[in-house]
């Protein structure tokens, strides 16, 4: 299975809906990294919501992921971590999910424009050098 | 830090090698406009000058 990573502008957005296997689960972290790369996102919101298993593989291939994407100049957003996935990734030990977390998409791509707009090339996407990009 | 490709991004994740503070961008032009931000300067056009 490929997971589709849609483009909103400079932002990407990746939703998670079915169970990945480990061979899925690396295959989308090189569609993420490329992806990211290739149209210089800004940000990428990775949605798990429809995720009720999240394993130690899967919270690393997440957590990579994000990593991944910071590297590459953009913004990472987690977001509908189940509550039984937060109970578990915390059992399984501190900092399995490393990057920013929101409760759903719609607040997920809010905080992820709020911090696009702090940052100093935010600017360069409107191409003018007057007004920075305005948040939400 | 600019200009890091796909490959090299997965290259250092998987080498658990730690950026935590470095600030990375995708392209010169994005890490010069963020180095900009940072000391709070910008570069503007002149008024009137050129075309």
């Amino acid at each position: 299975v490929r997971i589709p990573i849609l483009r909103l502008d400079r932002i990407l957005l990746a939703s998670i809906q079915v169970d990945l296997t480990d061979a899925d689960a690396m295959q989308f972290q090189n569609d993420v990294v490329c992806q990211i790369a290739e149209i210089e996102a800004m940000g990428i919101v990775i949605d798990i919501t429809t995720l009720e298993v999240v394993d130690s593989f899967m919270a690393r291939v997440i957590n990579d992921t994000a990593s991944m994407a910071r590297l590459l100049g953009s913004e990472v957003v987690i977001c509908g971590v189940q509550p039984y996935v937060a109970m578990t990734l915390v059992e399984m030990g501190r900092d399995l999910i490393d990057a920013d977390c929101a409760f759903n998409l719609d607040q997920g791509l809010k905080m992820l424009k709020r911090v696009i707009a702090t940052r100093g090339d935010a600017v360069l996407v409107r191409g003018d050098d007057d007004e920075r990009l305005a948040p939400g | 830090m600019t200009g890091i490709s796909p490959e090299g991004a997965q290259t250092l994740t998987k080498l658990g090698v730690s950026f935590a503070g470095v600030t990375s961008r995708a392209t010169l032009r994005a890490g010069v406009a963020e180095a900009l931000q940072m000391i709070g300067r910008r570069i503007v056009s002149v008024k009137g000058a050129g075309t």
